[in-house]
């Protein structure tokens, strides 16, 4: 009998699953505040960084486009958060 | 002494494998001038409409009423799936297993076409609600946006048929992957996108 056994990328895929049903609960249940824009900015940072590594496959490759294509979700989680107190 | 030059050996050789990775580009880089551009574009949609809801904050308030949070986290699951499906088969195809590799593909564009149809039926939602793209500055930013990515959604659905037909006819038996992996990297950009606009037109009040 063989074992089901998950990858990598499906445990990253798991854990994003897991993150949009949290900003969805969020989004639905809980009053809009500064911490809640920065729990979602956090995590569309984290969402965005597995992807471009992981599923785009860049964490081994071109070092220049891999910082190009990070520093754009460092940047705008970080403008969400920066919007959540003006 | 002969056990140090093996070692260096090795170690130098491990050096040149990682610098060579260091360089490497998946897909090839018209592609990824295209998808820089591409983000370049989201990117002041994004900055428009962030700035939008800091001078009509009650507009963006009222009008997100209308939308429905849990069709747009089925579409980000449908996405970040097709996404998986995607990053599945460029590691099949890179060790042969076609047959997998355009499972994986069919898969992807399964995913693909739920984000389209539970995408329609929202606008369908909004259209028989009276909205439309005149109605203030939040729902013609909400159109733009959403539609400007629908259609790069559609975009990417058919680059990787084409992807999928290449297989079918054996195109990437012992040749390059170049081409695939430019349209697989297409493809994670639409999904990169979505990640952004999700919480930015559902989540955040």
């Amino acid at each position: 009998m063989t074992m089901f056994s998950f990858s990598k990328l499906e445990y990253l895929w798991l854990t994003l699953l897991a993150i949009i049903l949290f900003n969805t609960l969020l989004g639905e249940n809980v009053e809009s505040t500064a911490l809640v824009s920065i729990l979602v900015a956090l995590t569309v940072m984290y969402k965005g960084l597995i992807v471009i590594d992981h599923f785009m496959e860049l964490k081994d490759a071109n070092k220049y486009l891999r910082r190009m294509m990070r520093i754009y979700f460092i940047f705008f989680p970080s403008l969400i958060i920066l919007s959540a107190f003006f | 002494m002969a056990m140090n030059k093996a070692i260096n050996c090795v170690n130098g050789t491990h050096r040149e494998n990682t610098a060579s990775a260091k360089t490497y580009l998946p897909g090839d880089l018209a592609m990824w001038f295209f998808i820089l551009a591409e983000l370049t574009v989201f990117a002041i949609f994004f900055i428009t409409f962030a700035v939008t809801r800091q001078i009509y904050p009650q507009m963006f308030i009222d009008g997100q009423v209308y939308l429905h949070p849990v069709a747009g986290a089925i579409n980000t699951i449908a996405l970040i799936t097709s996404s998986l499906f995607v990053a599945l088969s460029v590691q099949d195809i890179k060790q042969g297993a076609e047959d997998t590799a355009k499972r994986y593909l069919l898969g992807a564009l399964v995913m693909a076409a739920i984000y389209i149809v539970v995408k329609s039926w929202e606008y369908a939602q909004l259209v028989d609600s009276g909205i439309g793209l005149s109605t203030n500055s939040y729902f013609t930013l909400y159109f733009m946006i959403t539609a400007f990515h629908y259609m790069h959604v559609l975009l990417g659905m058919v680059i990787l048929a084409a992807i999928a037909l290449k297989i079918q006819r054996g195109g990437y038996q012992g040749k390059s992957i170049s081409g695939f992996e430019a349209g697989a990297c297409y493809w994670h950009m639409v999904d990169l996108v979505w990640v952004i606009l999700f919480p930015l037109i559902y989540v955040i009040k």
